[in-house]
């Protein structure tokens, strides 16, 4: 949630960005519209949707970067299964007699593009096992994060990995 | 049994809640007492979901859903946004 | 008791014990930082098991939806706050402690 405008190799969005992100926003926000009130009045609802796609579209920093939806949906599993061994994790060492924990700071340099990717990363790597995103340098490179114990570490490479597959990121 | 369990595990939350509120009590940090506004947030809206079920009462969901929106924008007013505090203890 | 409510049950009592690591570990961790991942993590799975649960027992696709909803808004507050409340304690350790 830390990074959006302050990096300086900001490129404005194409037109053709700017629609594909109005889309994506105005299906989401449809979508909530009818689950939160069903079918009755849904033409306010596209109004409303529309109103919000139109705003996001139009106040959008930068190149939103294209994701695929099917690796989103391969994202999220992975994701919901990595926060469930962290629960599970950090549930078992609160409850050991002994406090299984040597907590440690350690410093990650991103490499992810400014903006969504970026964004994602640091968002998601404090609920993975043993991580936590402590801090973010005022460049956005370097993300400080806090472990649990030294080897929880290692899976905030494999984040990264993900979040760049995800992204369609050539590394 | 369910119709047991439901009131028993709001209780059980609650009292679960009254004890993380020792952390307020015992601090030491601003930073540690914010921690209980976190535990507040998660446990009422367990709490709140749980009653809607139990009195059979949907319109509690609808309030869980605000409290939870709220929870985001609380620690965002309490901290500000990154960026506007940057200047100050980042310099290393 | 019908399946679906034992299921249930079992969710919610298991969602109740995750709130309870939370509390733990809000109490014995030794900083403030260890205490964010016990409460962001353990309290998000107890209120993803506690959602599981009555959305079984809520019985329609809305209610589970909603709940969905609810609990992924909870995961995106717990995640901007707890990077928020661990950004301010290194802030304020590295202005020279407490004010």
């Amino acid at each position: 949630m830390a990074d959006s405008a302050a990096n300086n190799a900001i490129r404005p969005a194409t037109r053709k960005q700017r629609w594909t992100w109005a889309v994506q926003i105005f299906v989401v926000l449809l979508l909530l519209w009818l689950l939160l009130n069903g079918l009755d009045r849904f033409l306010a609802g596209l109004l409303a949707a529309a109103a919000g796609a139109g705003l996001g579209a139009w106040l959008v920093s930068g190149q939103p970067h294209p994701w695929k939806p099917h690796r989103l949906i391969w994202f999220a599993g992975f994701f919901l299964w990595e926060s469930f061994k962290g629960g599970v994790d950090v549930a078992w060492r609160a409850m050991h007699p002994g406090l299984k924990i040597n907590p440690c700071f350690s410093s990650h340099c991103i490499d992810l593009p400014t903006g969504q990717p970026r964004t994602l990363m640091v968002a998601t790597v404090s609920l993975l096992p043993g991580t936590l995103s402590a801090d973010l340098s005022e460049d956005g490179r370097d993300l400080e994060i806090h472990a649990l114990m030294p080897e929880a570490m290692a899976s905030v490479e494999r984040l990264e990995a993900w979040v760049a597959w995800l992204f369609s990121i050539e590394s | 049994m369910i119709e047991l369990l439901l009131p028993a595990l709001v209780i059980f939350l609650l009292l679960n809640l009254a004890a993380g509120m020792v952390r307020v009590a015992r601090g030491p940090t601003a930073a540690d007492r914010m921690l209980s506004a976190l535990l507040f947030g998660s446990t009422t809206v367990a709490i709140l979901l749980i009653l809607a079920q139990w009195m059979n009462e949907p319109a509690l969901r609808n309030v869980a859903l605000l409290f939870v929106m709220l929870a985001a924008i609380v620690s965002l007013a309490f901290f500000g946004m990154p960026r506007d505090d940057a200047d100050d203890g980042e310099q290393r | 008791m019908s399946t679906t409510e034992v299921l249930a049950a079992a969710l919610l009592l298991a969602g109740g014990l995750f709130y309870l690591a939370g509390t733990v570990g809000l109490l014995r961790f030794p900083d403030v930082y260890s205490r964010l991942h016990a409460l962001t993590k353990a309290d998000n799975l107890g209120l993803l098991l506690v959602c599981s649960g009555l959305s079984l027992l809520a019985g329609s696709w809305r209610a589970a939806a909603l709940l969905g909803t609810i609990w992924l808004l909870g995961l995106l507050a717990a995640t901007v706050s707890a990077h928020l409340i661990a950004r301010h304690a290194r802030a304020r350790h590295f202005n020279g402690g407490e004010q």
